[in-house]
Order: structure tokens, then C-alpha cells, then sequence
């Protein structure tokens, strides 16, 4: 007996929708070695029904399923981690160091252009104008993950967030908060600062923001291509 | 592992059992391994499919094993098999095993006069 199509579709949805599994790459497998045993089990005369809760159990349960996803995205995310590293290696060698120090250099230009206060006061830092700039742009920065989240989590139901986006979210996010904080840290503690290396240090943080999402970008064709 | 006084003993053993059988054969799929697994043992052993999952995943991350999806009744079936890396590494993890296996039989077969 071969399992048909559309108990194939029983299968995939039994996964994704009652198991709320996410992982393509698993469950296709999954989808194979369940469609395996309900076709053994369908031969000793088992209705599909009861050879898929049968199969269901031998995993564990839904619990069962969702920590050996947990498991495995481990493995999936250290791999992915090792790629994103790459990328932002290869952003610091080769001609894409000068371009990077180019960058920099403009950063720790348009630093020193602007006075730092002399006085460490929490009125006199930071003022409306750039505290309104730097939060349309953190913002901007922060919250772009999670549109293409969003919009993947709404086309694949609000219970089932793909795991690719899962990766980026929690790798994307504390690295622009640890950024972010790095930059706050800065700005209060200015008027402690030697001249310059006050500037050479805070013009890091917006060099860093852009290595950063152009990184994250590379990753997220990378991610939303093999599929 | 499902059987629970194996189930600890087991566990370590796992990504072993593995490479054994892919050494054995040219190339397996998931559900294939757990099969053989329990009629080499006659169902004593056998493995569980949660832990089997990740387990080949991370040989397969770690370079040990390469894979091939192929179509097969309509579903996409993936075979795993093992990397030249794979083949020095199952040879060295069994040899380790066996060496540790032989110790603790000497060690569990201590006749109660010589403690």
C-alpha cells in the first residue's frame, strides 16, 4: 500500500498545524519517516488515522516533537551563526576594509563636527533634534527584522513562525540592543572622555549598525533562497 | 531510547551506532536506521526517532555525513552516508568504544574476593 496524496497532505499538516513544527528541512523528513511507518502499520491492517497518532507517539507527543525541532535548530542556527560570521569577516578584508574605513572615517568626521557637552548634565544630553534622529533610526534599524517577520508569520499562521526568521530575530535584535546600549553609554559618559577617542569610539557604533544589516540582509537572501 | 534500562547506556552511544551502520551500508534514511537498528538487535535496542533527528543533523554540520534528497512515491526521502571524514572518524569512535567496553567488563567481571 503507498501512501496517497492526500494523506501526504494529512501528514505535512499534522506537523505543522497540530505540531506547529517550523523547520522545512525537518519536517520534510519527517513527512517521509512518518509516511514509512503509516504504510507498515496500514499493511498489518491499521486505519490511517490510528497509524498517525501511533507514529505521533513514538516521538513523544507534540512535546516530544517541538524539543527534538528545539534540538535541531541548535545544530541548524550554530551552522547559520558560522555563516553570518563569515559575512561580517568578509566585510573587513580586501577592498571591503578600505570601503568600511572610508565609511568609519566619515562617521568620526561628522562626530567631531557636532560639540560634545563639557559638563555631564542630563538636560544639556542628548538635545530634541538629535534624540528625535537617532530614534527614527534605531527604530528604523530595530524594527526591520520583524516586518518580514511579521509578514512571513501572517502568511503562515500566527502559531507557526518560520524558523529562518526565528534565527535572524534572536541574533538581530540583542546585537542592535547591545549596539544601541554601547552608544547611550557613550553619549552620557562624554565629557569623561580624552578629545578624539571619545569620536573614535562612538562612530564604532553607527560603523557597526551598518555592518550589521548589511550582513543581515545577506543572510536573509541566503535563508529565503535555499527554499 | 525507548527501552528504559538501555536508555542512558544508550545514550552516548548514539552518533557511534550510527556511523557503525553507515560504514555497513553505502547510504540510509532515517527511518531505515531505526528498522535496523532493531532487527540487529531483535528489538531489544531501539532508537528513538527524537533523538535520531538532530543527532544526524549535527554529524551532518559537523562533516562526518553528506546528504542526497530524492523523490521517492511523491515524498522527498533523504539519504544520509558517510564523508571520507566520516569513514577515519567511525573507525576511531568505534575503536574508542570498544577499548571502554572492554575495560568496564573487566572491571564489572572483579571476582568479590579480589575488591
Amino acid at each position: 500500500m503507498t501512501i496517497t496524496a492526500s494523506q501526504l497532505f494529512a501528514i505535512d499538516d499534522q506537523l505543522r498545524k497540530v505540531n506547529l513544527l517550523t523547520n522545512e528541512e525537518l519536517i520534510l523528513e519527517l513527512t517521509d519517516h512518518f509516511s514509512e511507518g503509516i504504510d507498515i502499520r496500514m499493511n498489518t491492517g491499521l486505519e490511517f488515522e490510528t497509524a498517525l497518532v501511533e507514529m505521533q507517539m513514538e516521538f513523544g507527543g507534540r512535546q516530544g516533537l517541538q524539543k527534538m525541532e528545539r534540538q535541531y535548530n541548535c545544530v541548524t542556527f550554530r551552522h547559520y551563526d558560522e555563516v553570518w560570521k563569515g559575512y561580517l569577516r568578509d566585510k573587513l578584508r580586501g577592498t571591503n576594509r578600505w570601503k568600511f574605513a572610508l565609511m568609519y572615517a566619515g562617521f568620526f568626521v561628522t562626530l567631531l563636527l557636532f560639540d560634545r557637552p563639557t559638563q555631564f548634565t542630563f538636560s544639556a544630553l542628548p538635545n530634541f533634534l538629535p534624540s528625535l534622529i537617532s530614534g527614527f533610526v534605531g527604530g528604523i534599524l530595530l524594527g526591520m527584522p520583524f516586518w518580514g517577520y511579521m509578514w512571513r508569520t501572517l502568511r503562515s499562521g500566527i502559531h507557526n513562525p518560520p524558523t529562518e526568521y526565528l534565527f535572524l530575530t534572536s541574533r538581530y535584535v540583542p546585537m542592535s540592543l547591545m549596539l544601541l546600549g554601547i552608544g547611550v553609554l557613550l553619549a552620557y559618559s562624554a565629557p569623561f572622555w580624552p578629545p578624539y577617542l571619545y569620536e573614535a569610539l562612538l562612530a564604532l557604533i553607527p560603523a557597526g549598525f551598518v555592518l550589521l544589516t548589511q550582513s543581515y540582509h545577506q543572510m536573509q537572501e541566503l535563508l529565503f533562497d535555499i527554499r | 531510547m525507548n527501552n528504559p534500562p538501555n536508555a542512558q547506556l544508550l545514550k552516548g552511544s548514539l552518533s557511534v551506532m550510527i556511523l557503525r551502520l553507515l560504514e555497513d551500508r553505502e547510504r540510509m534514511y532515517g527511518y531505515e536506521i531505526t528498522q535496523k537498528v532493531k532487527q540487529l538487535t531483535a528489538g531489544e535496542m531501539a532508537i528513538t526517532e527524537g533523538a535520531l533527528y538532530p543527532a544526524l543533523h549535527k554529524l551532518e554540520a559537523d562533516g562526518l555525513l553528506t546528504t542526497e534528497t530524492q523523490v521517492v512515491d511523491g515524498r522527498a526521502r533523504k539519504y544520509y552516508s558517510l564523508t571520507k571524514a566520516g569513514h577515519t572518524e567511525a573507525a576511531t569512535r568505534l575503536a574508542d568504544l570498544s577499548a571502554f567496553l572492554q575495560n568496564l567488563n573487566a572491571v564489572l567481571n572483579l571476582k568479590p574476593s579480589l575488591s
